[in-house]
């Protein structure tokens, strides 16, 4: 205890150092002020305000002589600041003499007593009115203080560095994005080259026999391939652009790319705050509650000093407290209780932080109290409906203690405004697991119950695996998945109704992600599948995805002020190409699963692959539109891709086969009319049905259309779904 | 006989009347001195009147736009910013009336589909869509709308309660209805319900 102290007493020296440092020159500036341009009401308030100050700091790390010293100098100052005492020049004299002495002890320099108790009585002195004889001998001047090396920031100021370090982080991935784009492009631009070589020898006969033409063929002739050669011209001068671009491009991207991984890494080191700081203002707290409960207790400290990174700290402080929280209300028992059990009447709850490797560290919180009640958790969990009696009896005591983390069962008799709701430790769990930890619980009865978090010692940079499903795109932590698998559809077999799939061994439960998440997911094209396996607190289980988009580093954010806590859902984050995507929770897709009756995955051998439904294309711009018209497509039972505007309709048109095409008609870059013509002016897409859906509806209009070669015409004011879909069926 | 007489009686009369119409052009067809001081007391009058009525503290300055082809109003003190709604990002497991999630400058807000909230149709379909923020010091969201009509004030005591025939939901969110037929929305109150936010309990 007594080396705690020790320790204690240097910490509280080394802050008084950098508080002092900071409180004289404040004060060195106001009397250089003072001396030229007499003082201001402001800053003699203000002087005294730093010696007061100064004064404190001085009184509680004890040094004395500082402390008597500046208790004088204010009283001098606060005559002055009273107004019964007139600023002369003597006095200022003073004041500057007096600060000469409080930096030369501040600077460690050998007291003069004498000089000392002669300023502290010239102070007083001054204070009560009296005159005064400035000392002849000048006092040294302190050596010049060093550089100051550190600086003292607010945490809120890192808040801010935080968020933009973040905002970079996301350039990076936006530049990075668009550096690809580019390489696509320059590559794209390839193929013109070997194609040129392949027409070069035809373009020089058709030269060589233009000779023989008429003239007029002649000139003709020559003007197209002039033409020609000016577009090849132009050709390679855009070529040759692409490569500059994408080599800028690649270049920009690299560079924030460094920068913000320089910064991320400075960040991170900036961003280490000792262990104390989490638990600054906890004792006071557990002393509250404890008093508000009857009940008496110590709270050991230990390991304080570990570092760790801010936003560890911060995830964890409110925690903390819910587990001090709980300690206090249900763990520890009153005096009299724990007199009975022959234990010490003051419980004993102890913090420790631990450090287990190079980058992760251990909080334990540990009671001395009467432990979990098994029994009666067992009893809640049933009363709950959560077991049957058999299993409640079957649970080991490891297991049954498990029963903590979940919601809606607490232990506590009575709802006290400390505990007992129930979702505490669920609560608890949640945010460890935000932050890549985990959390171990041990209790033994009439012992008390020690809490184990294990937790990174900072917050590196997430990752994610990025799926895509039902036509969505989610990213899935990487923390939790542990193989990505693409295997033949018939690996997947149904066990009691239930798919599951062997791997490694173990026979794993299978279920499809937009099973799990409630959406509408399409049939399955080509008899793989694409697997995810995930592990969460130990569990391995398999989602079955439609697509893997890759892995990549994400930053997370939080759903917005509205959305507090969405179920399945972690945050939200922005890909580089800026589209906006939900992050999975994996701990709840689990749980989700768990409670997931119907699966596609279930008949999905029975259905084979080669169910086709019809695949309809919608061409709309306005995105409302266009997600209404999937929506009642898709509920008919059609498959449905979409296009934004008429030549992405047209691209889609070209690549994939369709069974009907649904256009609205004003669209940007190419409309629906032209769009319709194209149509039946190609070779393989001439008997592909068209339906135009407009807005536009004069008798000219709908002539136009059918004259483009629609096959129906609907007016979107008069728009109901029966019509669209009674057109549909009509023609396909 | 009397008819030189009645000549120049007559041409006496003209004259009278001509000096009288050129007596009132060069006074610039000015009003009698106290009928002119009257008139004045009667509009002084008026327009104390006027102002009295128009204090600020009755008056209510509102964004109004329309969604689903209804008008409604919302107090512009409650609405951050109007932004053209792009594209949105669907979200599993929320209710029907969260539409989704946007980016706005690097934070993430969810936007609420008032046609859900308020069951009003989802048909009528609107070529472009506008999000409209609403802020206050806890809680964010925008609202999907179809066009933003502008900027007026209205006065409090001309809103008239909800007609009875509007549903439960919908009454619960609304400060009255003007005389324009348009729908005023307590935005405090949408702002401020615990109803309308999500915190999935599991």
């Amino acid at each position: 205890m007594s080396l705690d102290r020790k320790a204690l007493q240097q910490q509280l020296l080394a802050s008084f150092r950098v508080e002092a440092q900071e409180r004289l020159g404040v004060l060195a500036d106001g009397l250089a002020s003072w001396r030229e341009e007499g003082a201001s009401r402001e800053s003699i308030e203000s002087l005294f305000r730093e010696v007061h100050s100064l004064k404190g700091a001085a009184r509680a790390v004890g040094l004395l002589p500082i402390e008597q010293l500046c208790h004088a100098w204010e009283s001098l100052l606060g005559a002055v600041r009273a107004g019964t005492l007139e600023l002369t020049l003597v006095r200022v004299e003073l004041c500057r003499y007096a600060l000469r002495v409080v930096q030369k002890l501040h600077a460690g320099q050998p007291a003069d007593a004498e000089e000392q108790a002669q300023l502290i009585e010239d102070l007083e002195a001054a204070a009560q009115g009296a005159a005064i004889r400035l000392p002849e001998r000048v006092a040294a001047i302190p050596a010049v203080p060093a550089e100051p090396g550190t600086l003292r920031v607010s945490a809120g100021r890192l808040d801010a560095l935080l968020f933009h370090s973040e905002a970079l982080l996301q350039h990076k991935l936006e530049a990075r994005a668009h550096a690809r784009l580019l390489g696509e492009h320059r590559a794209a631009c390839e193929p013109q080259r070997g194609h040129r070589l392949l027409a070069g020898g035809a373009l020089q006969r058709l030269r060589e026999s233009a000779q023989a033409l008429p003239t007029a063929s002649q000139d003709a002739l020559k003007a197209l391939l002039d033409h020609l050669d000016w577009s090849q011209a132009q050709m390679d001068r855009l070529h040759f652009e692409a490569i500059h671009l994408e080599k800028a491009g690649k270049h920009l991207a690299q560079s924030l790319a460094q920068l913000s991984e320089s910064l991320a890494e400075e960040l991170q080191s900036v961003l280490l705050l000792a262990g104390s700081s989490l638990v600054e203002g906890l004792p006071a707290m557990v002393q509250d509650l404890a008093s508000q409960a009857g009940k008496r207790v110590t709270l050991q400290v230990r390991g304080a000093s570990l570092q760790v990174d801010k936003r560890i700290l911060d995830e964890l402080r409110s925690p903390l407290t819910h587990l001090l929280r709980n300690a206090v209300d249900h763990g520890l028992e009153t005096p009299g209780q724990r007199a009975a059990c022959g234990k010490p009447e003051v419980g004993l709850i102890q913090l420790e932080l631990i450090q287990e490797s190079a980058d992760r560290f251990e909080l334990r919180v540990q009671d001395d109290g009467r432990g979990l009640d098994l029994a009666q958790l067992k009893a809640k969990a049933v009363a709950a409906g959560m077991l049957s009696e058999e299993q409640a009896q079957a649970l080991s005591a490891a297991e049954a203690s498990k029963l903590v983390f979940t919601s809606g069962l607490s232990t506590s008799a009575l709802l006290t405004d400390l505990s007992g709701r129930g979702l505490g430790m669920a609560i608890v769990q949640e945010s460890v697991e935000r932050i890549g930890g985990r959390i171990e619980l041990e209790s033994a009865p009439g012992q008390g119950v020690c809490i184990h978090l294990h937790l990174p010692l900072n917050l590196s940079t997430f990752r994610a695996v990025i799926v895509r499903n039902a036509e969505r795109t989610f990213a899935v932590p990487a923390l939790a998945v542990e193989r990505c698998l693409r295997l033949p559809a018939d690996a997947v077999k149904n066990q009691e109704n239930r798919p599951t799939l062997v791997f490694e061994g173990e026979v794993l439960p299978v279920w499809a992600l937009a099973d799990v998440l409630g959406l509408t997911s399409q049939a399955r094209g080509d008899g793989y599948l694409t697997l995810l396996l995930l592990k969460v607190r130990g569990t391995r289980f398999v989602l079955l995805v439609e697509e893997l988009l890759g892995d990549q580093e994400i930053t997370v954010k939080n759903l917005g002020r509205q959305l507090l806590r969405v179920r399945n859902l972690l945050g939200a984050t922005v890909l580089g190409d800026g589209q906006l995507v939900p992050i999975l929770h994996p701990g709840d897709l689990y749980r989700s699963a768990l409670a997931t009756t119907a699966s596609t995955l279930v008949q999905a051998p029975a259905n084979g692959p080669d169910v086709r439904s019809q695949r309809l294309l919608i061409a709309e711009d306005s995105f409302t539109s266009r997600g209404l018209l999937k929506a009642i497509l898709e509920g008919a039972g059609y498959q449905v891709a979409t296009a934004s505007d008429g030549l992405e309709a047209w691209n889609a048109l070209k690549q994939g086969p369709f069974d009907l095409l649904v256009s609205d008609v004003e669209m940007p870059r190419m409309d629906g009319f032209s769009l319709t013509s194209r149509i039946r002016a190609d070779r393989e897409l001439t008997q592909l049905p068209v339906v135009l859906v407009t807005a536009l509806h004069t008798a000219e209009d709908r002539a136009r259309g059918l004259q483009a070669g629609a096959n129906a015409y609907l007016v979107k004011s008069g728009f109901e779904q029966d019509s669209l879909l009674d057109a549909i069926r009509r023609l396909i | 006989m009397a008819e030189p007489m009645n000549d120049d009686a007559r041409w006496s009369q003209v004259h009278e009347r001509l000096a009288e119409f050129e007596r009132r052009l060069l006074d610039g067809f000015a009003m009698a001195p106290e009928q002119w001081a009257a008139r004045l007391r009667e509009r002084t009058r008026q327009w104390a009147c006027a102002e009295q009525a128009e204090a600020p503290q009755d008056q209510l300055e509102v964004l109004t736009f329309s969604l689903s082809n209804e008008l409604y109003a919302i107090g512009s003190e409650h609405v951050a910013q109007v932004l053209p709604l792009n594209q949105y990002t669907p979200l599993p497991n929320t209710p029907a009336y969260v539409l989704g999630i946007v980016n706005v400058r690097g934070r993430i807000v969810s936007v609420l589909d008032l046609r859900v909230l308020f069951e009003l149709p989802i048909g009528g379909l609107a070529e472009r869509s506008f999000l409209l923020i609403l802020h206050s010091a806890e809680m964010e969201f925008g609202l999907l709308i179809d066009r933003v009509l502008g900027v007026a004030q209205i006065r409090r005591t001309a809103l008239q309660g909800g007609p009875a025939n509007l549903s439960g939901v919908r009454a619960n969110y609304l400060l009255g209805v003007t005389s324009e037929q348009s729908t005023v929305l307590d935005g405090a109150r949408l702002l401020g319900d615990p109803n309308l936010r999500v915190l999935a309990d599991d």
